[in-house]
C-alpha cells in the first residue's frame, strides 16, 4: 500500500465515496423506490436528472472522488512492484493519461445534459 | 530509507491466509481492481444517455438479461465488501478501533490490538451481510426469482 499523500487521498476519498454511494445505489433499490431499478433506468427519470443542477453537482463530486480514489489506489499498487525512478515516471504518465481521459469522458454527458 | 519492492511480490497476495487481516487485504485489493475496471465500463455505458432517448432505451434493453444482472450483482457485492472493509481501515487508521501500533519496547506490554481487530472485523462482517441482504433481494427481483 502506498505511503504519504497517495494514502491520505485514498482514505479521504474512500470516506466520501462511502456516503455518496449510499445515495447513488439507493435509487435502484426496490425497498426504497417504487419500481426500483426499472424506475431509475426509465428515460423520463434519467432525463430529469440530466437537467437538474443538483444532480449534476452530485455526479461531478462522485465522479471526481471515485476517479481520484481509483487513480491513487492503482498507482499505489503499481508503485509496489515498479520501484525505479524511470518506471515510476512511466506509471505516472500512463495512469494520468488514462484517468484524465476517463474524467473528461465522464464530465461531458453531465455538462451536456 | 531507499525504495524497497514488496517483500513477497504477487505471491504475497495468495499465500496461505494465516490471519484474517491478510485475507481481507487480498480481497480488498482484488475488489478494488475489479471495481476500477467496472468504473470505466460504467462511465462509457452511462455516457450513452447523451445521445437521447432512443439510444438510452436500446442500451437498457441490451443490458436487460440475466447475465448482465448477475454480473451487476457481483459488482455490487464487491462494492459492499470493499466499502465496509474500507470503513474498517479508515476507522483503524484514525485510531478509533484499536490503539495505533507502537514500537515494541522492552519490557513488552500485553498487546490488545489483535483482540480488538477481531471484534471490529466481526462487527464489520455483520454490517456487510446486512447490506448484502438488502442488495440480494433487489437482484432476486431483477433476476425474476421472487
Ligand atoms: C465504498 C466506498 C469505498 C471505501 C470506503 C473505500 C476505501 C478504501 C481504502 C481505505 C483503501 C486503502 C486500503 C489499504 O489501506 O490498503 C482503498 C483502496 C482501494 N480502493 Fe477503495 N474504497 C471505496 C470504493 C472504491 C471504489 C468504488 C473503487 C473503484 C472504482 C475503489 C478502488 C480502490 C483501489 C484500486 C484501491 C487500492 C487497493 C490496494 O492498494 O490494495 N474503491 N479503498
Amino acid at each position: 500500500m502506498a505511503g504519504g499523500r497517495l494514502r491520505l487521498t485514498i482514505y479521504f476519498t474512500g470516506g466520501l465515496i462511502a456516503i455518496l454511494l449510499i445515495i447513488h445505489l439507493s435509487l435502484y433499490s426496490f425497498w426504497l423506490v417504487e419500481g426500483g431499478y426499472y424506475t431509475n433506468m426509465d428515460w423520463s427519470n434519467v432525463s430529469n436528472r440530466m437537467r437538474s443542477l443538483t444532480w449534476d453537482i452530485f455526479y461531478i463530486i462522485l465522479l471526481s472522488a471515485v476517479l481520484l480514489h481509483s487513480y491513487s489506489g492503482i498507482k499505489g499498487i503499481l508503485y509496489e512492484y515498479i520501484t525505479g525512478d524511470r518506471g515510476r515516471r512511466i506509471v505516472d504518465i500512463v495512469t494520468t493519461i488514462i484517468w484524465v481521459v476517463a474524467l473528461i469522458y465522464g464530465l461531458i454527458p453531465i455538462m451536456a445534459g | 530509507m531507499g525504495r524497497k519492492s514488496g517483500k513477497k511480490g504477487l505471491i504475497g497476495w495468495i499465500t496461505p491466509f494465516t490471519n484474517i487481516e491478510r485475507l481481507l487485504y487480498t480481497l480488498h485489493r482484488i475488489t478494488g481492481i475489479g471495481l476500477t475496471l467496472y468504473l470505466f465500463i460504467h462511465i462509457y455505458e452511462t455516457s450513452l444517455r447523451m445521445y437521447g432517448a432512443e439510444t438510452w432505451i436500446e442500451t437498457v434493453e441490451f443490458l436487460e438479461n440475466p447475465i448482465f444482472h448477475f454480473g451487476l450483482l457481483l459488482v455490487v457485492l464487491a462494492a459492499i465488501f470493499h466499502g465496509v472493509n474500507g470503513i474498517r481501515l479508515i476507522l483503524q487508521e484514525l485510531g478509533l478501533i484499536a490503539p495505533r501500533p507502537t514500537q515494541p519496547v522492552y519490557p513488552y506490554r500485553k498487546y490488545h490490538r489483535d483482540q480488538k481487530i477481531w471484534r471490529t472485523t466481526i462487527i464489520m462482517i455483520i454490517l456487510g451481510i446486512g447490506v448484502a441482504i438488502f442488495a440480494l433481494r433487489d437482484f432476486m427481483i431483477l433476476l425474476g426469482l421472487i
